[in-house]
């Protein structure tokens, strides 16, 4: 009796959100293949239904506050102007490419572009669509999966415009290409957006990508963001990925990252999460070759009530490949946390080498952390290890500042700047790891600037 | 300088300090020496203010004023300086950052102002040279991976440049091959002037032949059950400290 009083008004939020969804879709103009394509989403979506506590990947999400707000899109008339001093304390410096979205709308007089090598596609998905048609619609057809993911599936089928990114044979770009979603909520009403970035290195091609969601505050109402990221490494690519969320903080935000593998294909991704309520970063990758590498590796900051999901999947299809992941968390306050990753090795996945370990940092005994590392291992001749720690500041450490002279919180910080510090200098770029240190002391309420 | 009075302490409820008395003037260098066990370490951990150490009854005077309600911090401005017997390691803070951290706050309790990167910066190559240290270890991380030898020598370096006016060396000698004893032997040398003084905590005469103390103290169970002079040491290498304790439980 209890469990139907409960499960009943989900239902109806249920409803609700997918009649708001039909109303919401049917707003824009798209060509024949886009509007089928978003239709099948749609129709995936419809099947696959929301997620629901029972499944295992969403089991500890209340997705409520997000079922129970009224989202309507973005409107274009009412983007906030912006300028390059706005942007400014957001923008990697070392970045010869940039793109800037306000509110999902490409805001070309905020983006960036110098020369890029000859065959280089590199533009929002409507220049995209006008120079490169035919490769934007064979890469999106393809990329887009027929996954059990229902919020990417609702990506797919509502996403306005977007970025693509394809890099052709044996091409390195040097300098980072970085991606800005700004969101200013500077309407009554809550607001959702769906950005979307499509990422083809060709065989031989080199990249280093930044992907930046950031949420102008104050926010005068909450907004959700449902983001998906598709990479597609051929052959022998490689790629550097560093995606921060910094939304604001009555901000929900559902991410998806999803990683493709050729033959001798590299990947090095940094998840960085420092802002909203309530977040959650799912990267999957998937090994579809022999030899290909990935390192993984995360850091959340969260204060006050904020929660973060961080789902991961590293599915070791092929033999002789590798995966490294270390996420790391720093928890004040009520902040609640979430690591959950799998490492699976197929059957014929031999000398597959995949390490996992996920590390909480506690500054407050209200704080909530839950950690499941899972290896799924099906081959037997793999090295594979996964592990979790979750702890405190260590009294020897903070005796040994102490002795020193340093004051207390002068050496809280330092070492919880230190715990962040392992996965920060991963980022490859100088710029964006000072704003980070800034951020992470931001995001601490804490004014040491060491 | 120093002066400790009838100093009785404890950790977890077990009593390791039983009545020590020790008085330390500048420009004086003590040695206190004594068996595994018989408390040096906690007596130099007990006067820095560390943590797990509580003090049950006698008193500690640093320039005249009792430190036991000052934490370790306050200690430290006041300069009181630990070279630790096993270095701390800090993955991701980085060396350089912290010891102008650490100079910075010293500064700034003396009213001075603070030096920025590239000022400390010449301040932390001179010193450098002071203890023979390959400048490569200070952008690393702070002792993570560094060897016993450079771990010690990482002491001396914060010894160097934060310039305490007492210094309380626990076993900066254990673990070192016999060139890097010189040198980090070397280091203290060059920071003793007569302003300052020193405890050296050791079990071992050998850091003694590069380093001359004035006084040692011979430590068993909690008390000093002999002091003397240098030669005393060369005695304790000679005989081993059996000789002394029975002497002392005779005497009792």
């Amino acid at each position: 009796m209890a469990i139907q009083m409960q499960s009943k008004p989900t239902v109806i939020q249920e409803e609700a959100f997918r009649n708001h969804l039909s109303r919401l879709q049917s707003c824009e103009q798209y060509p024949a293949w886009l509007t089928s394509l978003k239709q099948e989403a749609l129709n995936r979506f419809e099947a696959l239904g929301l997620p629901s506590r029972r499944q295992e990947a969403w089991r500890s999400i209340d997705l409520a506050p997000i079922l129970n707000a009224q989202f309507r899109p973005f409107d274009e008339k009412q983007r906030p102007h912006l300028s390059q001093a706005d942007i400014a304390p957001y923008v990697c410096q070392e970045a010869t490419n940039r793109l800037v979205f306000v509110n999902g709308f490409y805001d070309a007089d905020l983006s960036t572009f110098t020369s890029l090598l000859a065959g280089c596609v590199v533009g929002d998905f409507q220049s995209a669509s006008r120079t490169h048609g035919d490769l934007l619609q064979s890469t999106l057809s393809s990329l887009v999966t027929e996954g059990d993911d229902a919020f990417e599936s609702l990506n797919t089928a509502l996403f306005g415009n977007g970025v693509f990114i394809s890099i052709p044979e044996n091409t390195v770009i040097e300098a980072p290409i970085e991606i800005l979603f700004l969101t200013a909520a500077n309407q009554d009403v809550p607001q959702f957006g769906y950005p979307r970035v499509l990422v083809t290195l060709n065989p031989h091609a080199k990249l280093n990508l930044i992907t930046r969601s950031v949420g102008l505050e104050p926010a005068k109402s909450s907004y959700f963001n449902n983001m998906v990221v598709d990479l597609n490494l051929l052959e022998g690519a490689s790629l550097q990925y560093t995606y921060i969320q910094s939304e604001a903080s009555n901000a929900y935000q559902l991410a998806k990252t999803n990683l493709l593998l050729h033959e001798k294909s590299q990947a090095d991704l940094t998840s960085i999460t420092l802002g909203g309520q309530l977040s959650r970063h799912a990267v999957a990758v998937k090994f579809l070759a022999e030899h290909g590498t990935c390192q993984l590796q995360g850091l959340s900051v969260l204060n006050d009530e904020t929660q973060v999901f961080d789902y991961t999947v590293m599915d070791h299809l092929k033999p002789n490949c590798t995966s490294q992941q270390l996420y790391k968390g720093i928890l004040a306050a009520q902040a609640r946390s979430e690591f959950d990753g799998t490492i699976i090795i197929h059957q014929n996945a031999q000398q597959s080498d995949a390490s996992q370990l996920n590390r909480t940092l506690m500054l407050s005994d209200d704080a909530r952390v839950l950690t499941r590392p899972q290896l799924k291992i099906d081959a037997d001749d793999v090295k594979c290890s996964h592990g979790a720690t979750v702890g405190q500041l260590e009294e020897e450490q903070l005796f040994y500042l102490a002795s020193r002279g340093l004051s207390a919180q002068t050496a809280q910080s330092v070492l919880t700047y230190g715990f962040a510090e392992e996965v920060i200098e991963k980022i490859p770029s100088v710029s964006v790891q000072n704003q980070l240190i800034q951020q992470v002391h931001k995001a601490l309420h804490d004014d040491y600037n060491g | 300088m120093l002066e400790i009075r009838d100093l009785h302490a404890c950790r977890d409820e077990k009593e390791i300090l039983k009545g020590i008395n020790l008085s330390v003037k500048s420009g004086e260098i003590h040695a206190i020496m004594g068996p595994n066990g018989s408390g040096k370490s906690t007596l130099a951990k007990v006067v820095v203010g560390h943590p797990a150490y509580t003090v049950t009854s006698g008193d500690i005077l640093y320039q005249g004023k009792s430190i036991l309600e000052e934490n370790p911090e306050q200690r430290a401005l006041d300069g009181i300086f630990m070279a630790f017997q096993y270095p701390v390691e800090i993955p991701g803070v980085n060396n350089a950052n912290f010891l102008r951290l650490a100079y910075n706050a010293k500064r700034t309790f003396q009213g001075q102002e603070e030096l920025d990167p590239l000022e400390f910066d010449d301040l932390l190559q001179e010193k450098l040279k002071l203890v023979e240290m390959d400048p490569s270890f200070i952008n690393r991380s702070v002792n993570e991976g560094f060897s016993g030898g450079e771990k010690k020598k990482n002491e001396i370096l914060q010894m160097a440049i934060l310039e305490p006016q007492l210094s309380i060396l626990d076993e900066t000698d254990s673990g070192l091959d016999i060139d890097a004893l010189r040198e980090v032997a070397n280091g203290v040398n060059k920071l003793m002037q007569p302003d300052r003084a020193m405890i050296l905590v050791t079990h071992y005469q050998r850091l003694l032949n590069y380093v001359q103390p004035d006084f040692v103290h011979v430590l068993s169970a909690g008390r000093i059950v002999k002091s003397g002079g240098k030669d005393l040491a060369l005695e304790l290498e000679d005989r081993g400290y059996d000789w002394v304790i029975d002497q002392q439980t005779a005497e009792v």
